[in-house]
């Protein structure tokens, strides 16, 4: 989902309808993608706003329209990155949305239907975080090393880590995880 | 050496070289290629209708330059206009009064010349004396202006009773 470069310019014009036809075309991506991250319907959902208000107000300082979508998202990753800063544990996935992923006896039959939610149903938040920017946002380990204030190191053992313990489920090693 | 999982997803000649030739970083590039395309297919969520309200205050209003600024100029020019016809209007006012006086007092040195017949004319000296008691009151310019119009035209009115008088 990529916002229509016109759409940036109306906004940036002040036009109010495109406001919110880029909230209605963006907020369940957003939303969703920090939902994953921080298993929390409501602190999801304040992150989401809170990105979409810095976005909107910030909107001249966007010198290139067409990036617009991962701009936000940018936003949005360092926004859930300073809120797990806050909360330091681990989150804990309760919320309705992902209750099929919580078991403490993997259900590997699940591998096989959908790998990523699978792996990022047994994460911590952190984890989940820097795995969704290296494999589905294609951010390079510099990158995640400055949204997440850690090390390259860090975020390079986290990501070959799990996916190598996610190969050896797959072989048949269920306690890997 | 086997690729680092940043070098497949990058996959430059020289990686691709080694990919080619190695099982292994073959089916590590897949497992990720497989999950970059498994997210996808993951549910999308929607977030509750009322986000958007919070969202919606925070949008920057239109600035409406010409809008206001017309109105504004014309509002600017209006003051102007006034206060400049107001002081044009004050001076224009002073300027006569101080010839009425002017006149008041050249009409009274010529009155003290002249032997004054009481009978005749102090009716209207009484009359100046009342006007003198209002002109000593705080009033308007134009209030000032018709008092001593008044003034001026008692002591003329004296002047002429006398005047005949002495030629009788």
């Amino acid at each position: 989902m990529i916002v229509n470069e016109h759409l940036v310019i109306a906004m940036k014009k002040g036009n109010e309808q495109s406001f919110s036809s880029c909230y209605k075309q963006l907020s369940p991506l957003i939303y969703s993608i920090v939902f994953r991250i921080c298993g929390r319907s409501a602190i999801a959902e304040e992150i989401m706003q809170d990105s979409f208000i810095q976005a909107f107000t910030s909107l001249p300082q966007l010198k290139d329209n067409k990036h617009f979508t991962p701009w936000i998202k940018r936003i949005a990753f360092n926004k859930t990155m300073t809120h797990l800063n806050k909360i330091k544990n681990e989150v804990a996935v309760t919320d309705e949305h992902l209750a099929s992923l919580k078991s403490d006896n993997l259900d590997v039959t699940l591998i096989h239907q959908n790998q990523l939610a699978f792996l990022m149903g047994h994460l911590s938040a952190e984890a989940k975080l820097i795995i969704w920017l290296f494999i589905v946002e294609g951010y390079s380990h510099k990158e995640i090393a400055v949204i997440t204030n850690k090390t390259q190191s860090y975020s390079k053992s986290i990501v070959s880590r799990n996916l190598e313990k996610l190969r050896n489920i797959e072989k048949g090693e269920k306690n890997a995880l | 050496m086997h690729c680092s999982d940043e070098e497949l997803l990058l996959s430059n000649t020289e990686a691709q070289l080694h990919i080619e030739a190695c099982k292994d970083c073959q089916q590590r590039l897949l497992q990720l290629q497989m999950l970059k395309a498994d997210a996808e297919s993951l549910t999308e969520y929607q977030p509750s209708d009322f986000a958007w309200i919070r969202v919606k205050a925070s949008i920057p209003q239109k600035k409406k330059h010409h809008a206001f600024m017309f109105p504004l100029s014309i509002a600017a020019s209006v003051i102007v206009s006034v206060t400049l016809t107001l002081f044009i209007n004050n001076k224009w006012q002073d300027h006569n009064i101080d010839q009425l006086v002017a006149t008041s007092n050249a009409y009274e040195q010529q009155l003290v010349s002249m032997q004054l017949p009481s009978a005749l004319v102090g009716n209207k000296l009484w009359e100046i004396s009342q006007i003198d008691i209002q002109l000593n009151l705080k009033q308007s310019k134009r209030s000032q202006k018709k008092l001593w119009q008044k003034r001026n035209a008692t002591l003329k009115q004296v002047l002429a009773t006398t005047f005949n008088n002495e030629i009788i």
